[in-house]
Formats: structure tokens, C-alpha cells, sequence
């Protein structure tokens, strides 16, 4: 079984002030972490090649400018039990649409063959849900997104639970070679131990370029139908929040009184 | 002549309210001499059609096949290919749903059109579309442009209903002869009843990744106690990580509940979060992140650490009763 696993580094923006920096946000002091529907991805191809046998391949583009960050994700990739990794990173990066993206990624893919496809569900910077599905499409196999459980069946075919809304959950079986986008929860994702870490450092990461893939920049051009106009800090519509200061016990205080003149506790 | 199709969507013969609100974009978008057409899908779906007649759409298909009992993207994909051929749409547009994100993005290839999807708002102009979606976690917006012919996905809840009208549905009768399904549906799991019902609780504790362990749980546990009439629920991290049932979980793929009160605490307020309690009548949130997306939904906020203001909600709430 051979599995490629579509990781892609994002910003930590959690608990962050973002700024704004020529059309988008400030990337140069952020942290780079694995997005993390992706990491549980990794973790359901890693359990695959233990019940299996096989390879996991992590694949992963990204701009040139967060290239330690990125590395430094593939290598934590690396020391989960990742066998090979490959790694498309260009300057142009943050100015194309998914749609680009896929096409590369589906160009590596084709070359590389494999037998499950699998990614997040979404990722935390653009959330777009597009990249996965876009790929299945181009490499012509098909796709579940959303998944919440995989299943190896007879013969090679697989049954994955998809999430619908409200808690339904569809049963859907596909034949391989396929594609999944995973949701958190399907797994619980292992942790990188410091020595894996450190032993990962000496292990190669393949580069490919736009050039070895023999893209043009007619093709980006043409695939690049979304393009980013502008970004800013959302509105505040009118913000009608009430912020409690102080110390703890005082925004405590505060809280309850409100809430009980409210009658929204029970005093 | 501007031509808008709106892919509606039903589940059980029920149509999704996305549609409507889809229908209404369509047709600011189609503009007065422009064509807003609907396509729905799906198997044995009259009511939908019946739905569909009476918006202000000018043109209601209804593929209504067995093949099109359960969404299938290679079934999906057939169809709508071929209607895309006849009515060559300038936009098509469709709901960022489940169903939505499976199906959207593949075609978008397949048609050879740009895809945008969960947007908040979305306009025509001059032949060029412009959206806004949300970035980060909802921590900045984003306008995009997206050039020629396109697909966009809406996000549920961001337009109004379409107004009313009157319009016969039309049979879309498409040949399956030569489709090729490689996903089949074996079946659909509903969610375990659970012990307790979160969405009848009058006061909802809602709980989310800044908890970081189990362990913190009686923390919170122990501000259910205090408040008579409430139930702990989580947001999806805290779900995934098996802290706490599937049944208590608040959000797009869990509950939608609307209590008289909800506190979120140390939750975020990812999208799939709110749309699932941004409905409740009062709304507190505890989380450190004064950026944190779920203030924008708060009556109240505390810009704080959870682990000392939960416990000193609790001591208020003892000292009180102890008072009276």
C-alpha cells in the first residue's frame, strides 16, 4: 500500500495580533505548524503502513519564503514514521488559487502513482475545502471528503463515514486508487519524540521545481482563476460587546450581577 | 443574456434553506434582463420541485432519477455537465455544505471554470465576480476576483430567502446509460441519543480547546453544578479528543441549540462552531484571544484565562446562595 499524504505548513495564529503586509497578512514572525486536519491525515496513512505494510509519502507546496518553517514540518512528519518526503515550494506560491496548486500537486502525484490520496478536510489559513477533491478530479479517481472513519474492505476497496451536518453520517465504499480529506477526530495523532526529531534532521527532503515539472508560467497563468484582491481586519459591525475588566474576581463579580439582573440565572 | 444556475439542495426530499438564499443572489446577480435557472437533483423529490415553483426563479429543472437517490459526485457531475452544456452559465452557484465541498471543487475542473467557495458575500459586475471569504479562522477577510466563468459556494445563512413567485418545473431527463459510479452509498448513520438533551437545556456551558486536558474538566464541571438548568457541551476539538460524548458536541456537524444562555469558554469560535449556537439569546465569552472570532458574536466578553475566572464565577455563585 502505497499512501501520499497532502500536508500543507500553516501559520499559528492562535493567540497571535496578526498584521497586514502588502495585500496580505505578515508572515515573517509567525510560527509554521502542520495544519491540523493534515496531521491527522499523516496519523490514518501512518496506521495504514503498520496494519498494511507499505510506504507513506508526504507531499507538500509552499512558498519559498517559509521554507524553514515548511521543513521543519516534513521533518516532524518525518520523525511520526513518514518514509519520503517531497516538497514544491515557490516565491509565487502565495498568489495562486487552489486550482493551480492541484495541478501541480496532481503532476507529482501522476509520477509518484499511489494507492490512497490523503489530506485534511480543510486547511486553517484559507479553508477553502478545494485542493483534495480538485486533485481527485484532475487525477481522474475518486474522492470522499470529510472523512470521520476508513475501513479497509475485500478486494481493494475501502469504506470511509462521511460527516453531513447535524451529526448524520454517511457510509460511502470506493474502489482504490482514491482520494480522502480527513476531519479531525478520526484518529488521535501520535507525537514526535525529540530524538525522532533530531535523527529526522539528516534525512533528505526531495525538491522539485515548477521547471522540473515542466510548467510553464503560461500554465500558472492560465489555472489561476481566483486571485486575491485585497485582505483586511473584518469590521466591527457595531460591536455591541460588552467587555468586563479587571482582575478575575471582579470580571467574575460583574458577570454574575449582570447575569442575575438579566435573569438569566437564578439568583 | 447573464445566465446564473443555482445547483439547489435537498436531503429526504426536503429542500436546503442555502437554495432560497442562493436563488435571491442569482438574482440580484442576474440583474433585470438576465436568467436565474435552478437545477435540483435526487430521487422521488415532487416537494422539492413544489418548493422551487414558487420562487422568483425564471427556470426550475428537476433530475429526478433513481440514480440520484443519494449524492454521488460521478452521478452529480453527469448531470450537471450536461446541463452546463445547454444552459452555459455565467455563474453557477451552490451552497458550502457537505455536499457542497465534496462536489464543487472536482467540477470546477471538469467544467474548466474557477471555484470560490464558502463565501459571505459575493457580487457581479462588469462580468467579474467578487467575493469575500474568511481567512485564519475568521481572523481576517479576504477579497478575491475570479475571472471568466465560474462556480462560487455560499456559505448557509449569509443571504436572504429569494421573494416568492410562480414557476412550472421542468422534467431534466438525463441519460445515465453511460455513467460510470465509482462511490456508492451503503447506508447513513444517525447520531446515538445521549443522556442528556443540550438542546433543551435553558443555559448551555460550553467548553473548547482552551480547556487542554480532561483532566481541567470538573473545573467546569463544577459551574454545572452552580447554575441550576445548565448542561456542559464542547466544541468539536473537545469532542475529537474524547473528552467529552458526540452528543454534547455544539456546531455544524454536532447540535445547533439556541439556550436563553450560552458561555463559551475558551472556545475560538470557528464557523462550524457558531453556526451552531450564534442563535442562542445571550451569549458570554471567556477566552484569552481578544481577537478570538467568537467575541464578534458575545454580548459579553472576558478577555481572560478561563482557569481563574471559571473558578471565581463559581465562588460568586456559592457566596451568593450562601447569602440569601
Amino acid at each position: 500500500m502505497k499512501i501520499i499524504v497532502l500536508a500543507k505548513a500553516v501559520p499559528e495564529v492562535r493567540n497571535v495580533r496578526l498584521a497586514l503586509k502588502g495585500g496580505d497578512i505578515d508572515r515573517s514572525d509567525l510560527n509554521y505548524i502542520i495544519n491540523e486536519q493534515d496531521d491527522y491525515a499523516l496519523e490514518e496513512a501512518l496506521r495504514q503502513k503498520e496494519k498494511n505494510g507499505g510506504e507513506v509519502v508526504v507531499l507538500t507546496l509552499g512558498e519559498e519564503a517559509g521554507r524553514k518553517g515548511i521543513t521543519q514540518m516534513v521533518r516532524q512528519c518525518y520523525a511520526k514514521g513518514a518514509d519520503r518526503a517531497i516538497m514544491a515550494l515557490d516565491a509565487s506560491y502565495g498568489d495562486w488559487d487552489d486550482a493551480v496548486k492541484a495541478r501541480i500537486a496532481s503532476s507529482i502525484i501522476s509520477s509518484e502513482g499511489a494507492d490512497i490520496i490523503i489530506g485534511g478536510s480543510q486547511s486553517f489559513d484559507t479553508a477553502s475545502s478545494r485542493f483534495g477533491p480538485m486533485v481527485a478530479e484532475l487525477l481522474d479517481i475518486p474522492h470522499a471528503t470529510l472523512i470521520t472513519a476508513l475501513r479497509n474492505e475485500e478486494g481493494g476497496r475501502i469504506t470511509v463515514y462521511r460527516d453531513l451536518e447535524q451529526g448524520v453520517q454517511e457510509i460511502v465504499e470506493l474502489a482504490l486508487p482514491c482520494l480522502v480529506t480527513v476531519q479531525t477526530g478520526i484518529n488521535t495523532p501520535r507525537y514526535a519524540s525529540l530524538n525522532k526529531i533530531i535523527a529526522a534532521t539528516k534525512k533528505e527532503i526531495k525538491s522539485t521545481s515548477l521547471t522540473e515539472l515542466q510548467i510553464s508560467a503560461q500554465q500558472i497563468e492560465a489555472w489561476n482563476r481566483v486571485r486575491r484582491v485585497s485582505v483586511a481586519f473584518p469590521t466591527e459591525k457595531e460591536s455591541n460587546t460588552l467587555f468586563l475588566q479587571g482582575k478575575p474576581e471582579e470580571e467574575a463579580a460583574q458577570l454574575v450581577k449582570l447575569l442575575g439582573e438579566k435573569g438569566l440565572i437564578q439568583r | 443574456m447573464t445566465e446564473i444556475l443555482v445547483v439547489a439542495e435537498q436531503r429526504e426530499g426536503v429542500l436546503k434553506d442555502v437554495s432560497l438564499e442562493n436563488i435571491s443572489l442569482a438574482r440580484e446577480m442576474a440583474g433585470n434582463d438576465g436568467n436565474v435557472t435552478v437545477l435540483a437533483m435526487g430521487s422521488g423529490i415532487k416537494p422539492v420541485g413544489e418548493r422551487l415553483s414558487l420562487t422568483n426563479a425564471d427556470v426550475v429543472l428537476i433530475a429526478d432519477d433513481p440514480h440520484l437517490k443519494d449524492y454521488t459526485y460521478d452521478a452529480y457531475r453527469h448531470v450537471l455537465k450536461k446541463v452546463a452544456e445547454e444552459r452555459r452559465p455565467d455563474v453557477i452557484i451552490g451552497g458550502h455544505t457537505s455536499l457542497g465541498m465534496d462536489f464543487f471543487p472536482g467540477i470546477s475542473v471538469a467544467l474548466d471554470m474557477g471555484v470560490a467557495t464558502d463565501c459571505v458575500r459575493a457580487v457581479r459586475n462588469g462580468g467579474i465576480v467578487t467575493v469575500t471569504r474568511q481567512l485564519y479562522g475568521g481572523k481576517i477577510d479576504g477579497e478575491f476576483s475570479v475571472e471568466g466563468a465560474c462556480i462560487i459556494t455560499m456559505r448557509p445563512g449569509v443571504c436572504k430567502p429569494c421573494s416568492g413567485g410562480s414557476v412550472s418545473p421542468t422534467p431534466f431527463a438525463a441519460d445515465f446509460s453511460d455513467l460510470k459510479n465509482r462511490t456508492s452509498v451503503r447506508g447513513y448513520e444517525k447520531p446515538p441519543r445521549e443522556d442528556v438533551d443540550i438542546e433543551k437545556a435553558k443555559i448551555v456551558v460550553s467548553v473548547g480547546r482552551g480547556i487542554e486536558k480532561k483532566e481541567n474538566l470538573p473545573i467546569f464541571e463544577e459551574l454545572v453544578n452552580s447554575l441550576n438548568g445548565s448542561v456542559l457541551a464542547g466544541s468539536r476539538p473537545v469532542i475529537d479528543s474524547g473528552w467529552l460524548p458526540k452528543g454534547r458536541q455544539v456546531g455544524v456537524s454536532g447540535k445547533t441549540v439556541k439556550p436563553r444562555l450560552y458561555l463559551a469558554l475558551g472556545i475560538s469560535g470557528a464557523i462550524q462552531h457558531l453556526s451552531g449556537m450564534s442563535g442562542s439569546d445571550f451569549i458570554v465569552a471567556v477566552n484569552k484571544d481578544r481577537d478570538a472570532p467568537i467575541f464578534k458574536v458575545a454580548n459579553v466578553g472576558v478577555v481572560d484565562d478561563i482557569f481563574k475566572v471559571v473558578p471565581a464565577i463559581v465562588k460568586e455563585l456559592k457566596n451568593q446562595a450562601q447569602a440569601k
